[in-house]
């Protein structure tokens, strides 16, 4: 197992490698000029610049395998670059943007297993019951109903009308306590903060704020996952090993809970890989309807902008969160298999 | 398309549901929506309006513009553009050539004194002195930047010679620096030989007063004094010393020179700090998140009203609506397209028809087009396929287009509700006394008349073999998309050979078209620097202006010819009468010469909460005031 891991873990920086020569070469293929917008979207600055000096400057007409160069060895030196769509550094951007993402994506996860594994399992053991229909048809709904649509009309409906849940991350009460000097930023996920600082106001206020991006976010995954592990139950409540350890006189709930469900996860597992994958591309959205500063909108812009170190920033760091994201699944499956020999 | 129902749906239901009370949300903080991004805090770096945002509340000018009110409750328009009105700030006395503070020489050259006020107070706790403002102006010139701002001051200290600083080292040490390339490596006698000439622009007399020496008349320099963006903005020495700023030696200064090349404002010391006299004191700049002010206490006036002012960035349509709908926002930043959206709401106030002082759109057409790898004009050959390099070259060729736009449909169906009003020449209307108003100035749609043109263009070839080319508008830039759709429809309706293709770009592709002069006309917009028209006829008229400069050797040499003297002679003098004779003349040539299409503006307009009052108008600043701004039910 050990040495699987770390043959993944060795193959991670040429996966990540691969990705960003790809990326970098397709970026390559627009001009010098066109590079250089990034620096000029101000029509008054165009008086005084001179296009050609900045091309030089820059060495956007140096040839690709000495750009390439040059921007491997910085990133080598640990500076990824200067972000113009996030004014700030790339690595000071992911520390800013990544603890939203985070505060995001974990606190997705609790609907994910609740909603999707727990709620599907039970669906497939009420099979053809009212529980199994209604979430049949919430899964449905939520696999059908675009991000963007859910999220507008959460917000219209929670915010708009009934003053619940305001986008953005905290109100104004509470943002000016974090900015204080007696809040104290230990990880930059607000509610993890909130709690250390013991400030439940904060906290509760954070909350608040995450209740319907974190719905909307985890509707697509949470309605796959329910819909997969559903199907999964049901096909495997029909095996036979289950037959037997019903006529051994088991009772209902340890046959579900220790014969049934742990094997039902397998193709679970293998889509959490995927799942992972949709919710940091569901952040884009996400953030971006429900004014969240994150990663996920961070990376909209840096496109719309062709903010060219944003983007392979992002790309570095999508690609290391799908390796270990599907390393883990590897390693998930062994645990819950034990047929499964990794290495 | 899906979206737009939807963020329709929520606004019609919002805002009809809501029936917010009297109550004011948040009485001592103004929160204010918009999408601006802030690039720098530095004064001498900054040149866009958000960044002036910042300086025009929390810095202070030696001089300012007074305003009117456009509030909840009332529109008053007793601002004022004329240099004699400015109003003194850090400055006692605002300098007149009858307060003898501006002394004119035989010579041409003149003098402006500023005696500078006393006790007033940085933010960060240092006290206001003359040698501040020295080194401010100063400061500004020597780490002048590619793209920056400061050739506003270069300009009139050199008489107009120069806009840039490389331009002065290269005469004063009579070297080459590359275009300024080569400057950080000049020895530290030849710097102190720079500063010489800079130090002598402007220098603190024996009695305190602060005077600025240019060598000739340029009247609108007490305006640009008044400059709100930044460079204008007075700084504390010692403080911007601590920060790692330019020391104040004579031979030490090209170290800061042109920071980041220009296009990296993270290298200026000030990127993210500042300190200044203004009623605000920056709290927190989270860059492209939010901006938070909160109240100077010890400011040399009355302390503002309002303790907080929250600016926050807010992309999303549908949350700036919603939070400003809900009262959880005072002033929202809306798109012309969203005024109806807002309009007549309970709880909102919607001020129309305000005066604006920018030209933007404009279409400028490329004579000479670069054919290198330019897949925008077909064949590139006299055929129906394509055009030739000097198809714009025509005045004909540039009036039939001129009359082939509908001015009043895109008032209507694209500025909407906001209005607009149509322009004729490179000087908006707002400067009242510059702007001649006669009707035959403007161009309107005719399309017989466009077809006259046309087959008059290039002796008749035009009409006779027909075109092709494409013309492009940058992405997301609805209005440019409805400038490009509005000439095709009406062009092609003249002549079956004729044809033109619209096409969106990304604005990386559409900047390199336009700097590469591969675009037959290219549609962009100048907003004012300084109220004066000089700021406007240069970018657009002169030989060496921001757009003229890429309309092609053809037009380029017409400026050079005709319009630059003109420009010159009108600041020659002081005379406004005069100054404004040459500027009709300019009007009447522009239309004549149609070198630009001229296209109508979207009239200014605010949107707040109806207890915003005190709201500060002058269509000089850059943005809100908030000093004037209080929140209450009159």
């Amino acid at each position: 197992m050990l040495t699987y891991i770390i043959r993944r873990l060795l193959i991670l920086p040429i996966v990540v490698f691969g990705c960003i020569v790809l990326v970098f070469s397709v970026m390559q293929l627009l001009s010098p000029y066109q590079r250089l917008s990034v620096y000029c979207s101000n029509p008054a600055e165009l008086k005084n610049v001179d296009f050609e000096i900045l091309i030089e400057r820059y060495g956007l007409n140096d040839p690709i395998y000495t750009q390439f160069g040059d921007w491997f060895m910085e990133i080598l030196r640990g500076d990824l670059g200067w972000s113009e769509s996030a004014s700030r550094p790339v690595s000071g951007a992911f520390k800013r943007f990544m603890p939203v993402s985070a505060e995001l994506a974990l606190w997705s996860a609790l609907p994910l297993i609740l909603g999707g594994v727990w709620l599907g399992s039970l669906a497939a053991v009420k099979h053809n019951k009212p529980l199994d229909h209604i979430t049949r048809i919430f899964a449905i709904t939520g696999w059908s109903l675009p991000t963007f649509v859910a999220g507008l009309l959460g917000l219209f409906l929670f915010y708009g009308i009934l003053g619940w849940f305001p986008p953005g991350q905290l109100g104004l009460a509470a943002s000016a306590i974090v900015r204080s000097s007696v809040f104290a930023n230990y990880t930059g996920i607000i509610t993890l903060d909130a709690v250390l600082n013991w400030n439940w106001f904060v906290f509760a206020d954070a909350l608040r704020h995450l209740i319907l991006p974190v719905f909307v976010l985890s509707l697509v995954s949470w309605a796959m996952l329910l819909r997969v592990t559903r199907a999964s139950m049901l096909e495997t409540l029909r095996q036979d090993y289950v037959t037997t350890a019903r006529a051994k006189g088991l009772e209902e709930r340890v046959v579900i809970k220790k014969h049934a469900r742990r094997n039902a996860l397998m193709p679970v597992v293998t889509i959490a890989g995927v799942t992972v994958a949709f919710l940091f591309n569901g952040l884009v959205i996400t953030e971006t309807i429900f004014d969240f500063h994150g990663l996920g909108r961070w990376a909209a812009r840096a496109a719309q902008t062709f903010d060219l170190p944003a983007l392979l920033g992002y790309l570095l760091f999508n690609g290391v969160l799908i390796v270990v994201a599907n390393l883990i699944v590897d390693i998930m499956y062994a645990y819950i298999d034990p047929r499964v020999r990794l290495g | 398309m899906k979206r737009i129902w939807l963020v329709g749906l929520i606004l019609v239901f919002v805002l009809s549901t809501l029936a917010l009370g009297q109550e004011i949300k948040n009485p001592d903080t103004i929160v204010r929506i918009e999408y601006g991004t802030i690039n720098t805090l530095d004064p001498a770096y900054s040149y866009d309006t958000s960044s002036a945002a910042v300086m025009f509340n929390v810095m202070e000018t030696l001089v300012a513009w007074p305003y009117g009110v456009v509030d909840a409750n009332e529109t008053d328009l007793s601002y004022s553009l004329a240099a004699s009105d400015l109003v003194p700030m850090l400055a006692t006395v605002v300098p007149s050539v009858d307060n003898g503070l501006i002394v004119e020489y035989p010579d041409g050259s003149l003098t402006y004194q500023f005696p500078i006020r006393e006790g007033v107070h940085f933010h960060a706790g240092g006290t206001l002195t003359p040698e501040d403002v020295e080194y401010t102006f100063e400061r500004a010139i020597l780490q002048e930047r590619d793209g920056g701002p400061v050739w506003m001051l270069i300009e009139p200290f050199t008489g107009q010679k120069y806009t840039r600083l490389y331009q002065v080292v290269e005469d004063v040490l009579d070297v080459d620096t590359n275009k300024g390339s080569t400057i950080n490596d000049l020895t530290p006698e030849q710097q102190a030989q720079v500063y010489a000439e800079i130090a002598s622009w402007v220098e603190v007399t024996s009695t305190g007063d602060v005077v600025f020496l240019l060598d000739a008349p340029y009247p609108p320099f007490i305006t640009i004094l008044a400059y709100t963006g930044g460079f204008a903005s007075i700084l504390d020495k010692e403080w911007v010393i601590e920060q790692g700023g330019w020391d104040g030696e004579a031979d030490t200064w090209a170290a800061w020179y042109n920071p980041g090349g220009g296009q990296a404002a993270e290298e200026s010391e000030l990127y993210d700090v500042i300190n200044g006299t203004g009623p605000y004191m920056l709290e927190h700049w989270d860059p492209g998140i939010e901006v938070v002010y909160e109240r100077f206490d010890g400011y040399w006036r009355e302390p503002a009203a309002i303790k907080t002012v929250v600016d926050k960035k807010i992309q999303e349509w549908s949350d700036r609506l919603l939070l400003f709908g809900r009262g959880d926002a005072d002033i929202c930043s809306v798109d012309p397209q969203y005024l109806p959206q807002v309009m007549g709401q309970p709880g909102i106030v919607t001020t129309l028809n305000l005066p604006t002082m920018s030209l933007n759109p404009a279409g400028f057409f490329t004579a000479d087009l670069n054919m290198d790898g330019n897949d925008l004009v077909g064949s590139g050959t006299w055929a129906e396929d394509g055009i030739a390099p000097e198809f714009c070259n025509d005045a004909h060729l540039r009036k039939a287009f001129a009359y082939a736009f509908e001015y009043q449909t895109y008032i209507d169906d694209v500025l909407g509700v906001a209005g607009g009003y149509k322009t004729h020449g490179p000087i908006p209307k707002s400067f009242g006394w510059a702007y001649d108003d006669r009707p035959e100035l403007y161009y309107a749609f005719d399309i017989e008349k466009a077809e006259e043109e046309m087959k008059l263009a290039h002796d008749g070839k035009v009409w006779d073999t027909g075109f092709t080319f494409t013309l492009l508008y940058n992405e997301g830039n609805q209005g440019r998309r409805v400038i490009a759709e509005i000439l095709e429809k009406n062009i092609e309706s003249m002549n079956p050979k004729f044809h033109i293709d619209v096409r969106g770009v990304p604005w990386a592709s559409y900047l390199d078209r336009m700097v590469t002069e591969q675009m037959p006309l290219f549609v962009i917009g100048w907003n004012v620097d300084f109220p004066d028209p000089h700021n406007f006829v240069v970018p657009f008229a002169h030989s060496t202006g921001t757009f003229s400069g890429w309309q092609g050797s053809t037009l380029v040499a017409m400026f050079a010819e005709k319009y630059n003297p003109l420009i010159s002679a009108a600041m020659a003098t002081s005379v406004q009468a005069e100054r404004a004779d040459i500027y009709y003349q300019i009007e009447q040539m522009s239309y004549n010469d149609c070198y630009d299409l001229w296209l109508p503006q979207v009239n200014g307009y605010r949107v707040m909460r109806d207890w915003v009052q005190g709201y500060a108008f002058n269509p000089a600043f850059p943005d809100v005031y908030y000093y004037s701004v209080y929140k209450a039910y009159e």
